[in-house]
């Protein structure tokens, strides 16, 4: 009789479990978001504050060493640093002197005289806009009390009931900022999410012969006299250090966006007439970001300052359903905040620069230092006095078929060889060689490691490649790995367990993108387990070496349920995937240049050798190149091959001190046209090797003595003239014009340029 | 709108190549033949950008909403800035020398400029309703108002755009013509007016339409014009919003197009009868039409028409337009090849907010006004870019040896430039190295160049190897009767066979065999069917559902590079597979629901075998030619074309037959009720689609619901 039942009602049972099915589902899930709902009751009461905004009040020293003094001034909370050695005062706020408040609206007056800002969301609204308060008008309660060098500042916002602590203290030639978590309160519904440090410390006006220099790119300069040239409708920048604060899988992922957001160093530096001003965020760096603002944006005012992020912040577009098909089926966008803060103090040093170090050129001594004493930045296996090369292989791409794709190989493993044996050749021994694509040929796509692709010449063609790479030691061969996106063709990969979740528990993804494929960020936790595989399998090839791509581009906080990570986590995951290679004896490549991997990597690829561009941005400078210069080895990331002057090309290789640097293929380019690779539309080693040695064996001759020195000086001496300076006191000056120049002497060509080296010319 | 979809996709993937693992994130481009971009070295950099009037005294320092913008013989630069009523001029280091405000009274809205050789300026002064001719020093010569005429309408005159050609006449966009107006202010014409083309849509309107309805249509206006400039040539170029013809358009001195254009694009060799096969018939067939100006697609591949909003012409001819949407500028060469495109919106150097003008000066740089940005951009041609302007006008000179070694020159800096490629193989092809000049054409898919050398080389081949090749198609053809004669006695064979014993159930062979006797003897063969109708094994038509596919996507490798109508590379399986099924799957429900209602005698699964059985002369005619389709080129498109249409009319014919025999029905009735069938179809279609949608819609709303709960929120 059941059985007649079931017979009969089946359509109907199947509804009705489907529909209980997804009626449980649905009530576990709700009472997981209960769990992790935050409940309040806000009877918060705003006490009485104990400042009056209305008195100025005056400076006092608060604490003093050999070189700077500090000044504190207990009526309004901002603090001021003399540098007594030139006695340039570093004022924390603006003041009269600097900027006329006559007429400037409330708002900017108060953020111009304010030594924080804080942001926040009300935790209570299921949708609260951020809010932002500035001390110079909301700060209604100020404690201070003195410390071993320097004073500790509680800023009370009492509308908001949030109280902030910041510590200032003197250290050698550094001023030390301070922000201890503990002790930061929240006493109302309101969550912070953003303290603004100092936002116009040093801020200076037009007529000050000075400059903001900020980490876009490589570095990038914006100079006070050129405020007159930029357009009425100037845009103040933000950056955010290592990865963008909009942990969203096509912001991080687009090229476009990365290149405008991301800060690889979390510094900045001002420098105002004979004086220099250096910040570094020395604690919390991945937690932080860099806002620029020149003068143009309501006041004529230049300031820049740093950005420290309390809590990590969502944004969810809610569904609409009303929306018709053509357009994005999104309704309003609102924010979510993180329960917990970021744990961890923050702590930022402002070096104070002055004379011949009062400039970026000193700024990025200043930083090598900094990177170098901390252990950041070691020196690496940099030969000296010979001119290396980088060149990327590009291994093997799909060729698109009606059925079936076809993996089609550009560069066998043993045509890599041949590459390498006819480059040798000519002399150029030193090499360092990117292997590409060498798994699938979505492998850099899919993250895939193993095994060798069979087309290129399987494990036996990779044996052979590590015999090649023991026999010839100047050749350093890198296997490229990826453990930063995997997508849904991914094999051994769980699309659920093994990929990074945001705050709101969604996998940080793009659905049904290219190749119809998911795309998922892999987290930490599973990143360090496919990489000890990788290096397990590399067991029998100990000469070949790694290089890892996206990791020196992307640490991302992971809200994985199991086993969740925090940004800080994720650097230190980062950093041990680096020394892991490191320790089975490999040299360590990363592409892309965050500061986390410099201390752990032999060589660095593809490092920025621009800026993005602003319209905000004077001009781009290897501040970055400069630092690093001699310690690690590195190439920047315009490839000769696909430049469109590779004189030009050249020319930017020797201002950035990076070895010259090609992708090539052994099989023709035309073979990329319909690939993925079709971006590389000259790359056929038969058409370029007459060019690689070419351009190489100049280098080598002019510049080959001085490689692997360090960069101590970069100065901009006109429109498309620069000069830069090695260590042992040898000049570069090069000429990106198309006619020839005279510098100080110096006949420098078109489109070329000449080392002078203690007044001789080479 | 489907197409578009598709296209975006394609597109989307070329987008993340470019990202790659974040490669350079703006790269320039060049589109092909169809809409994919493939990236080219940086074409141009930005070397100066001019965002206020500098250091010269007034009152705005910077510009508001400027609309123009014209550079001289001598390189000054003439900016047109409307929102601050004023035209500003800067000589050829960007310094501001001079400040018009109007000559006799003040500008009102001024939106548009010309110099001529003298340094005489005319200002397009639009809310004053004239244009304005002033000295180089400002003063007023004269004005010109509305002319007047009997062919001019009365609307108020609002002059835009404007240049001045050798003669002194004055030429004016307005609408969808441009005004000539003479040098003493009399009407002399319009002139290049688009072609409004005929609109079946709007004749059955018409037609059909009462008198009250009649009043409310609006006539259909030619396209518009949308920015003018003179060329060294004496042509006017101009930018429109011509969908048909094209946007970008060269007008000689009687106002015809001599631009490349969308019809004739691929008619550069025809003779009249394929020329009309290709345009009625099988337009698809040739490939290669579907070029287009500008780009239809934006960056997330999302369908949209471009709106070129300025067009600036070089010495050497070459054609610099930016578009308004996507915030490009692209760059053609003498005929009309896409050379570059470039920009885009963003926010660093090199892109935009919104471009309002364009020129060239003398160097070759290209100035381009952003009317939000408020600032000219000034552009200076990379090396790369100078070799291919350099190889373009060499070759349009008919230098064609300076051609091809510049076009090497190009080569070497981007080895899959298509364009360098053509060059090359129009430069063999002129040396008559007719092998050489097909690889290269291949390589840049231009099918017209292709088949250029490949007739020759053909003529070549024949005449060295004429025995040979006449021994061979004699084998050849007597291997094809005799196959053919013993294809045919086993198929009557079959034929009799499946009549004769009764009682026995159809095999697969023999009825495959069966089914091709319906191109010998159709009526005897659907009749046999008829009357054996228990017998017929299913099989059959399922295997030659198969067989049809495998021959498409057979002959898609196989045809020969001209005559394919789609790149390999491109083809979607699935797609082909809708194409060549959805008629004869689709007909086989439809007529079934029509003819059962209709004194039909046929069940629904002999239709089906019916209907498979019209597959046969598509398999059968598409094997040799596919085979054939290599030894033509595209000059034999229109036999290529015929064999195609007869494929289909045969599929067609043995459904009617199949109808009419089936159901018993008279020709009258069959082609009647074949049309109640096609309707039938239409509304089959029309559910899918619907059901399509729908239920994408339904998944959507489930899965945001899903990911809503997901989210940690209450």
């Amino acid at each position: 009789m059941i059985k007649e039942f079931i017979k009969k009602r089946l359509g109907t049972i199947i509804v009705a479990v489907l529909a209980l099915g997804l009626v449980a589902w649905g009530a576990v899930s709700i009472q997981k978001a209960r769990q992790n709902a935050i409940t309040f009751d806000n009877t918060y009461q705003a006490p009485e504050g104990n400042r009056d905004l209305g008195d100025t009040g005056s400076y006092v020293s608060a604490a003093k060493n050999g070189s700077l003094e500090l000044l504190y001034n207990e009526a309004n909370g901002a603090i001021q640093v003399r540098n007594l050695e030139s006695g340039y005062l570093w004022k924390s706020i603006a003041d009269g002197e600097i900027l006329d408040m006559e007429g400037l609206n409330p708002q900017w007056s108060a953020y111009a005289q304010s030594p924080i800002t804080i942001t926040y969301n009300d935790l209570a609204k299921r949708d609260a806009s951020p809010a932002t308060r500035y001390a110079g008008k909301d700060c209604t309660w100020l404690e201070a009390k003195s410390l071993d060098q320097g004073v500790a500042v509680t800023y009370g916002f009492l509308a908001a009931g949030i109280y902030v602590t910041v510590e200032y203290t003197l250290e050698d030639g550094q001023l030390v900022v301070r922000v201890p978590m503990d002790q930061i309160r929240e006493e109302s519904t309101f969550a912070l999410t953003t303290l603004e440090v100092l936002p116009f410390l040093g801020a200076a006006g037009n007529d000050v012969d000075g400059y903001l220099f900020y980490p876009d790119g490589s570095g990038a300069i914006t100079t006070y006299a050129n405020s007159t040239e930029r357009s009425s409708n100037v845009k103040s920048a933000s950056y955010y250090t290592y990865t963008n604060r909009n942990v969203d899988f096509m912001t991080l992922y687009n090229g476009d966006s990365y290149d405008r957001y991301t800060a690889a160093m979390p510094v900045y530096g001002i420098k105002n007439d004979g004086d220099a001003l250096f910040g570094i965020v020395t604690q919390g760096a991945q937690d932080s970001g860099v806002s620029v603002y020149p003068s143009g944006i309501v006041i004529d005012l230049n300031h820049i300052g740093f950005q420290l992020y309390i809590r990590n912040v969502f944004t969810v577009n809610m569904f609409n359903i009303s929306g018709d098909d053509e357009t994005v089926v999104t309704g309003t966008a609102i924010q979510r905040v993180d329960r917990n803060m970021i744990p961890g103090d923050r702590e930022i040093r402002y070096y104070l620069l002055t004379g011949e170090d009062a400039d970026y050129s000193g700024m990025a001594r200043a930083y090598r230092e900094y990177l170098t004493q901390t252990g950041q930045l070691a020196d690496r296996e940099v030969v000296s006095g010979e001119m290396p090369m980088t060149l990327e292989l590009l291994m093997g791409v799909n060729q698109p078929g009606i059925l079936f794709d076809e993996y089609v190989p550009m560069t066998t493993f043993e045509e890599t060889e041949e590459i390498l044996d006819s480059l040798r050749e000519q002399g150029i021994r030193n090499t360092r060689t990117l292997l590409r694509s060498w798994v699938s040929a979505d492998s850099e796509a899919d993250g895939e490691y193993w095994p060798p692709a069979g087309g290129l010449g399987g494990k036996r063609g990779l044996a052979g490649l590590n015999d090649y790479a023991a026999s010839n030691p100047g050749t350093k061969l890198y296997l490229e790995a990826q453990f930063t996106s995997v997508t849904s063709d991914t094999k051994g990969i769980s699309e659920t367990a093994d990929v990074v979740y945001n705050g709101l528990n969604t996998e940080v993804s793009a659905a049904n993108y290219n190749s119809g494929k998911n795309w998922y960020f892999l987290n930490p936790g599973s990143a360090l387990e496919r990489s000890a595989d990788f290096l397990d399998k590399l067991g029998k090839y100990p000469n070949l070496n790694v290089a890892y791509q996206g990791l020196g581009m992307y640490a991302i906080p992971d809200y994985n349920d199991n086993a969740p990570y925090t940004k800080a986590e994720t650097v230190e995951a980062m950093r041990r995937i680096l020394s892991d290679t490191a320790q089975s004896g490999r040299s360590v490549g990363v592409i892309g240049a965050n500061q986390y991997a410099y201390g752990c990597s032999d060589y660095l690829c593809q490092l920025r050798e621009n800026s993005y561009g602003l319209a905000i941005t004077d001009y781009a400078v290897p501040f970055l190149e400069m630092a690093l210069s001699g310690k690690v080895a590195y190439a920047t990331d315009g490839a000769g091959n696909l430049a469109s002057d590779l004189q030009e090309q050249k020319l930017k290789w020797v201002e950035y001190g990076s070895m010259p640097y090609f992708i090539l293929t052994s099989e023709s380019a035309q073979e990329l046209r319909e690939s993925d690779y079709a971006w590389l539309f000259s790359s056929t080693f038969a058409d370029w090797k007459d060019r690689v040695t070419e351009v190489w064996q100049e280098m080598e001759g002019r510049l080959g003595r001085v490689y692997g020195q360090q960069i101590t000086e970069h100065e901009i001496l006109g429109q498309d003239l620069v000069r830069i300076t090695y260590a042992d006191g040898t000049q570069v000056y090069i000429n990106y014009a198309r006619e020839e120049r005279i510098e100080q002497g110096v006949l420098i060509p078109g489109q070329d340029y000449v080392v002078v080296e203690g007044g001789n010319r080479k | 709108m489907k197409t578009g979809k598709k296209a975006g996709i394609c597109l989307l993937a070329v987008l993340a190549a470019v990202m790659g693992f974040p490669q350079t994130a703006r790269a320039d481009y060049v589109t092909g033949s169809s809409s994919y971009r493939q990236p080219v070295p940086d074409s141009y950099e930005v070397t100066k950008t001019v965002n206020n009037i500098g250091s010269y005294e007034d009152e705005n320092r910077y510009f508001n909403n400027p609309q123009d913008l014209f550079v001289d013989k001598e390189d000054n630069v003439y900016i047109v800035d409307t929102g601050n009523q004023r035209v500003v001029k800067l000589n050829s280091n960007y310094e501001t020398v001079a400040i018009f405000y109007g000559p006799d009274r003040a500008f009102k809205n001024p939106q548009g400029i010309y110099v001529g050789d003298d340094g005489d300026l005319y200002v397009a002064d639009t809310d004053n309703s004239r244009i304005v001719h002033m000295d180089a020093a400002g003063n007023f010569v004269e004005e010109f108002g509305n002319p007047e005429s009997g062919l001019v309408t009365s609307s108020t005159f609002k002059p835009t755009k404007l240049l001045v050609n050798q003669t002194g006449y004055l030429y004016a966009i307005r609408g969808e013509n441009i005004m000539a107006i003479g040098g003493n202010g009399e009407f002399r014409g319009y002139y290049g007016q688009t072609d409004i083309g005929f609109d079946l849509g709007e004749v059955l309107t018409r037609m059909f339409a009462s008198e009250e309805q009649q009043a409310f249509l609006t006539r259909r206006l030619a396209s518009s014009y949308t920015n003018i400039a003179m060329g060294d040539d004496g042509m006017i170029y101009a930018a429109s919003l011509d969908r048909e013809e094209g946007e970008i358009k060269r007008l000689n001195s009687i106002g015809a197009n001599t631009y490349r254009k969308y019809k004739t694009v691929a008619a550069t060799i025809k003779n009249p009868i394929t020329d009309f096969i290709e345009k009625k018939l099988f337009k698809s067939v040739v490939a290669g039409n579907s070029f287009k100006f500008g780009e239809y697609f934006d960056d997330d591949g999302m369908y949209m028409e471009p709106v070129f909003s300025d067009i600036c012409v070089d010495h050497e001819g070459i054609v610099t337009v930016i578009e308004q949407q996507g915030g490009r500028v692209y760059q053609y060469d003498q005929d009309g090849n896409m050379l570059v495109a470039f920009g885009g919106v963003g926010e660093s150097r090199g892109t935009f907010s919104r471009t309002s003008a364009i020129d060239v000066d003398s160097q070759g740089n290209l100035l381009i006004l952003d009317k939000v940005n408020c600032n000219v951009q000034v552009f200076s041609p990379t090396e790369f870019i100078l070799l291919v302007h350099q190889a373009t006008a060499a070759y349009s000179n008919g230098d064609y040896q300076a051609a091809y070694e510049l076009w090497k020159q190009v080569l070497a800096i981007n080895e899959n430039y298509e364009l360098a490629h053509t060059g090359m193989a129009r430069a063999y092809y002129k040396e008559g190295r007719f092998k050489e000049a097909m690889d290269e054409s291949r390589l840049s898919s231009n099918r017209d160049v292709y088949t250029q050398a490949f007739d020759e080389y053909k003529y070549e081949v024949l005449r060295e190897k004429f025995v040979l090749i006449l021994f061979l198609a004699a084998v050849i053809l007597a291997a094809a009767v005799l196959v053919i004669r013993v294809f045919v006695k086993v198929s009557k064979k079959a034929y009799w066979n499946y009549l004769e014993r009764k009682g026995q159930k159809m095999g697969i062979g023999q009825g495959l065999l069966y089914c091709s006797n319906i191109l010998l003897h159709p009526i005897d063969t659907m009749e046999g069917i008829r009357y054996n109708r228990t017998r017929i094994n299913m099989a059959v038509p399922v295997i030659l559902f198969l067989t049809a596919y495998v021959v498409r996507i057979a002959y898609l490798y196989i045809i020969h590079f001209p005559l394919a109508s789609i790149e390999l590379w491109k083809v979607n399986v699935v797609l082909e597979l809708a194409k060549l099924w959805i008629v004869p799957l689709t007909w086989i429900p439809a007529s079934f629901a029509a003819t059962s209602i209709s004194g039909g005698e046929s069940k629904l699964h002999e239709i089906a075998f019916a209907s498979a059985i019209s597959l046969v002369p598509y398999i059968v005619i598409n094997v040799p030619i596919m085979f054939l389709s290599n030894i033509w080129s595209k000059t034999q498109a229109g036999w290529f074309g015929v064999f195609s249409a007869l494929a289909y009319i045969g599929m067609f014919l043995i459904l009617f037959l199949g109808m009419k025999i089936m159901n018993n029905y008279s020709v009258g009735k069959t082609l009647g009720m074949m049309f109640v069938s096609a309707c039938m179809m239409l509304v089959i279609w029309l559910v899918l689609i619907l059901a399509y949608i729908l239920s994408g819609r339904l998944i959507q709303f489930v899965m945001q619901i899903m990911n809503e709960f997901r989210m940690n929120f209450l």
